[in-house]
């Protein structure tokens, strides 16, 4: 990588506290992750993956360490400005697609575009419009979450994250709560926006949505213990699939 | 056993978390207890009499088309009551009574009580027997009987110390020589709360205007109601004005059960009902909410419940079975507060009619004690409100994802319903608190006014009483206001009073309304003249009550029946009449449907308020005539003291200056002038104390419901505040969000509870005239109190989701 890294993670710590016990949920973690990169974070349940999105999200601070966005040290930005970077540089897809239940398909996109003061009514308007026509949703702009499959649910969610042009897409688990059917879609469509140039970086505990990525990072009690091209993964796959019982 | 179990752990829960169980508590006893006591009022007033066919005892009243101003009871004269009798099919008996005051001066002292002159078959129609002697015969009312009376068990007792030998005795009644012929059983109070009665000879009245104010009670016969009785009467009615069109306007009756026709909660009471109906709701619908949070702290276990067998009526049952508790101590803790209540109220009543112008005791029907009846209401609606929020929360508390609360989350976001209901809820309790608050303290305020009124005197250091001269003695003016002059002469020549006056009404206490017209104009409307209040005064009235002169002279000696017919009017009435000119020397003439006599005005006064300053006392137009020209039968006595007296020692100075004219004569009613304003609020004090405890119980509900609903709605949306920050929302922006949904909230309360109180208290004029000069200060007063405790309860929460990490906020549950 010859470009300085969209994100760089260094000597990230993470602790919780709960009464006496200290839990490390990520140990040391140094990560760097380039423009365009489709990077797939797995590991067993309860490894840290989830906490370490929420730290490259800006959801959760981190107790040691260093992260940098785009080169800009984010970590020591305080609330306000943190704020700024997740919602002009940062996407999120959720597993639990956090919709709100009361607003519509449309206002729920255009949600992150209302924290821009400089977008007018139609620029929003259409910014929602592109992002919901790449999920194929503009049709059920005006349908509440509850009047939407878990499938259309988190494709509305994608749309919402695009809809900011966000620098990075971070996702957790996107399919975890989506029949196979609905998680392939889902999938196409990240594969897609990868080739359309988005960042993607992406918890799971599928292997074979782990495969699409470019690069999987495995992690297991906090620390990160495999970091490699997937098409290493696909061939070790293959050739374990080849061997006879 | 198994209920007996749930009951035990439902108990043991309750006592574990005292804060809600308190709170619920507090929640039900408030809703409750307020419906209750308020329910009672109302309907104590309106028992049946406990007399055969009690329930059909009405009054019959009447009331002028136009006016609509109501006249109850004493409105019939001797001769339209001999002709509806007659006439009327309605009814099983029609009767008629007049109530009158009777000074009995057997003993040392003349003692005055409250008696009744009454058609002898009305008195017999209850059936109660006197327990000595006998009931009056018809004949006992003709003309050339021998005077006779039936005395309460109470003069019997007291006055006459239970002889045993009454009957046949002579009395002197009004200076009279009456035989006593029976005593009545001591729970006879009828028609209201006599003490001896009369009979009453309708037979002379053979002209219309013969034998005022009579009042007419009846019986219906079976089957017939209140509403064709009503209408045979106004049919009747019409008749006799179309007959006498010189002598009666046009009126329409009204039939009233007979329990409500001089003591009755009216429109006040109808309020009330309403005030506190919505306070029930207001609190089932935060029970309900207290429950529901309960149950979804519990949901944890529920699920578990569920995951090992239970099935969804088990679950409920637990939650059923909970609130069933708390309601239980509630409705018991609910019953023993509005019995407490209602026995203040009783208390208070029965002072305030012992302390009246005409002191009694209370009428039976107004019993406030709790009876089965009120019971069966509150047990009935404790198991509403039960049902209701028990029901609720057991109802949504088996519709959550079990799998998805095991599980360790949702399937995220805030469902739009659950939305929805929560803004409805929240809307209900913001607009509900604002409108009762606002109502209750307009109406407090408005009666604070009312106390703090200045009724146009000073009123310390004067002392009143009342007497009526009806003894045969008096029949001539000319002896009464001789009469009158002696008493005056007599009590000042006492070293401690300054100066004495009288009139037929002091401050506070209300005149006789009577019709007039002005010269050069026909005020007539629909061919009625307008009336306003008469008063007839001494001619220091002014100058001893220190009542100015806004124009011209007081009453003068000259002022007497052979001069010319003088008199004065208040300041309104000469605003009305001759605004920007000068009232003096313009002609009024009383009784202008009979062709009355026409009156000079010589003066124009300040403003006293006669009666109560509630209504529109306190700008009435007020006319004076000097008792020079004419002095009724029925007078108020004021005295001015140079020092304080105490009551025994007023009662001592007035009664026997009195004595020293007239043993025969009592004076009654003694007490202090201030007394005499404070009493003219007409029990007004109660409702203020009932309009406070309204506003104190709204404003605590209020605290839980609105406070709870509001932060409990946006802790809710904790999550959506982690999705709000994770798309780079600021602090600022998302404390916004929720304090812009509480301004909604407030601003609803605010256009529609708002406007609807001050239309609902507006209604309320004609009785509280100045409750709507109180919005300017009342309303924004409240709009600020809610519009502090809407925004607190949604700051505080959304400050504490703010403070939690938007990746834990987002999982928060």
């Amino acid at each position: 990588m010859s470009e300085s890294p969209l994100i760089k993670l260094e000597g990230i710590q993470k602790i919780f506290f709960t009464d006496e016990i200290e839990t490390w949920a990520l140990d040391e973690i140094h990560l760097e992750v380039a423009q365009g990169e489709y990077l797939s974070i797995a590991g067993p349940s309860g490894c840290g993956k989830s906490t370490l999105l929420s730290v490259m999200g800006l959801l959760n601070s981190s107790t040691e360490g260093q992260y940098f966005l785009d080169g800009e040290d984010v970590a020591s930005l305080n609330s306000a400005e943190q704020a700024r970077v997740r919602n002009r540089q940062i996407g999120f897809i959720f597993q639990a697609f956090n919709l709100i239940g009361d607003m519509t398909v449309f206002e729920n996109v255009e949600l992150p575009l209302t924290y821009r003061k400089e977008l007018k009514r139609k620029e929003r308007k259409q910014k929602v419009q592109e992002a919901l026509e790449k999920v194929d949703m503009a049709h059920r702009m005006k349908h509440f979450p509850s009047q939407l499959s878990g499938g259309q649910q988190q494709r509305v969610a994608i749309a919402r994250a695009l809809t900011g042009d966000p620098k990075v897409l971070l996702a957790d688990e996107p399919t975890g709560n989506l029949d196979s059917k609905n998680a392939q879609i889902v999938m196409e469509l990240l594969d897609d926006l990868h080739k359309q140039g988005s960042t993607i970086c992406m918890v799971t505990h599928d292997p074979r949505s782990a495969l699409r990525a470019q690069r999987q990072v495995t992690l297991f009690d906090g620390k990160i213990v495999d970091d490699q091209p997937t098409s290493n993964l696909r061939l070790e796959t293959e050739v374990l699939t080849s061997l006879p019982a | 056993m198994k209920t007996l179990n749930d009951i035990l752990l439902g108990l043991r829960r309750l006592s574990n978390n005292l804060a809600f169980t308190i709170t619920s508590i507090l929640v039900i006893v408030l809703g409750l207890a307020l419906y209750l006591s308020s329910y009672s009022l109302s309907y104590n007033f309106s028992k049946p009499l406990s007399y055969a066919a009690g329930d059909r005892y009405v009054t019959v009243s009447t009331y002028y088309n136009d006016s609509e101003v109501y006249h109850f009871g004493s409105n019939f004269d001797g001769f339209a009551f001999n002709r509806l009798r007659e006439q009327v099919t309605s009814f099983e008996e029609f009767g008629t009574y007049r109530f009158i005051k009777l000074s009995i001066s057997d003993g040392e002292l003349p003692r005055q009580y409250v008696g009744a002159e009454v058609l002898p078959s009305l008195l017999r129609k209850p059936g109660v027997e006197p327990i000595l002697g006998r009931m009056f015969q018809d004949e006992d009312a003709l003309p050339d009987s021998q005077p006779v009376a039936i005395i309460g068990h109470n003069i019997w007792q007291n006055y006459y110390s239970a002889d045993p030998d009454i009957i046949g005795k002579t009395s002197r009644i009004n200076g009279q020589a009456y035989t006593v012929v029976g005593v009545m059983p001591e729970s006879f109070d009828y028609p209201f709360s006599q003490h001896i009665w009369l009979p009453l000879d309708t037979s002379r009245a053979v002209q219309p205007e013969g034998l005022h104010s009579l009042g007419v009670l009846g019986v219906l016969k079976e089957g017939v109601s209140r509403e064709s009785a009503g209408a045979e009467m106004d049919a009747l009615l019409e008749q006799l004005v179309a007959d006498y069109p010189a002598y009666y306007s046009e009126s329409r009756s009204i039939v009233l059960p007979h329990t409500q026709t001089f003591v009755s909660t009216g429109d006040v009471g109808q309020l009330f009902q309403a005030v506190t109906l919505i306070i029930l709701l207001l609190a089932t619908l935060n029970l309900g909410t207290l429950l529901f949070v309960r149950a979804n702290n519990r949901q944890q276990e529920l699920a578990i419940r569920f995951a090992i067998g239970a099935s969804q009526w088990e679950i409920s049952r637990q939650i059923l079975l909970e609130s069933l508790i708390l309601c239980v101590i509630g409705l018991l803790l609910s019953l023993g507060i509005a019995e407490f209540a209602l026995g203040y109220i009783e208390e208070r009543l029965r002072i305030n009619m012992l302390s009246s112008d005409f002191p009694g005791t209370m009428s039976s029907w107004i019993d406030f004690s709790m009876d089965a009846r009120a019971i069966g209401i509150a047990t009935s609606l404790t198991l509403l409100v039960w049902l209701a929020s028990g029901g609720f929360a057991a109802y949504k508390a088996t519709r959550k994802d079990n799998n998805s609360v095991l599980a360790g989350g949702s399937k995220g976001g805030t469902e739009k319903n659950r939305v929805v209901m929560a803004r409805v809820i929240v809307g209900f309790e913001v607009l509900a608190s604002t409108f009762l608050l606002i109502v209750c303290c307009l109406l407090t305020a408005s009666i604070i006014a009312a106390y703090r009124m200045d009724f146009g005197t000073p009123t310390d250091d004067y002392y009143t009483g009342m007497f009526e001269l009806w003894d045969p003695r008096y029949e001539d003016e000319g002896e009464r206001r001789r009469f009158l002059e002696t008493l005056q002469r007599q009590l000042t020549e006492q070293g401690v009073v300054v100066d004495a006056t009288v009139g037929s009404a002091l401050p506070g206490q209300g005149g006789f309304l009577r019709r007039y017209n002005i010269a050069d104009r026909d005020l007539s409307q629909d061919q009625q003249y307008p009336e306003q209040t008469l008063i007839w005064i001494a001619n220091n009235y002014f100058q001893m009550l220190e009542v100015p002169l806004v124009e011209g002279r007081y009453f003068e000696e000259t002022d007497n029946a052979d001069s010319l017919p003088v008199i004065i009017v208040n300041r309104a009435f000469a605003q009305t009449h001759w605004p920007g000119e000068s009232a003096l020397g313009k002609q009024v003439q009383l009784d202008p449907d009979n062709g009355g006599v026409w009156h000079t005005v010589v003066g124009v006064s300040a403003h006293i308020i006669h009666g109560s300053p509630l209504g529109n006392y306190d700008n009435n137009p007020t006319l004076y005539r000097p008792l020079g020209q004419y002095a009724p039968v029925v007078l108020s006595l004021a005295v001015k003291l140079n020092r304080p007296l105490t009551e025994v020692e007023a009662e001592a100075l007035l009664l026997e200056a009195a004595q020293d004219i007239d043993r025969d004569l009592a004076i009654t009613s003694i007490r202090p002038l201030q007394r005499v304003t404070e009493m003219s609020m007409q029990g007004m004090d109660m409702v203020a104390q009932y309009s406070v405890a309204f506003a104190l119980g709204t404003f605590i509900l209020a605290i839980i419901g609105v406070y709870g609903n509001i932060s409990r709605s946006v802790t809710q949306r904790t999550n959506e505040v982690g999705i709000r920050r994770a798309l780079g929302s600021s602090n600022r922006h998302i404390l916004w969000v929720f304090q812009r949904e509480a301004m909604h909230y407030l601003l609803w309360g605010a256009a529609v509870g708002g406007m609807l109180a001050v239309a609902v208290s507006g209604s309320l004029a004609g009785f509280f005239n100045d409750i709507l000069s109180f919005v300017p200060t009342v309303v924004p007063s409240v709009l600020l109190l809610i519009g502090v405790l809407v925004t607190l309860a949604s700051y505080l929460p959304a400050r504490r989701a703010l403070t939690i990490e938007p990746g834990e906020a987002l999982h928060y549950e």
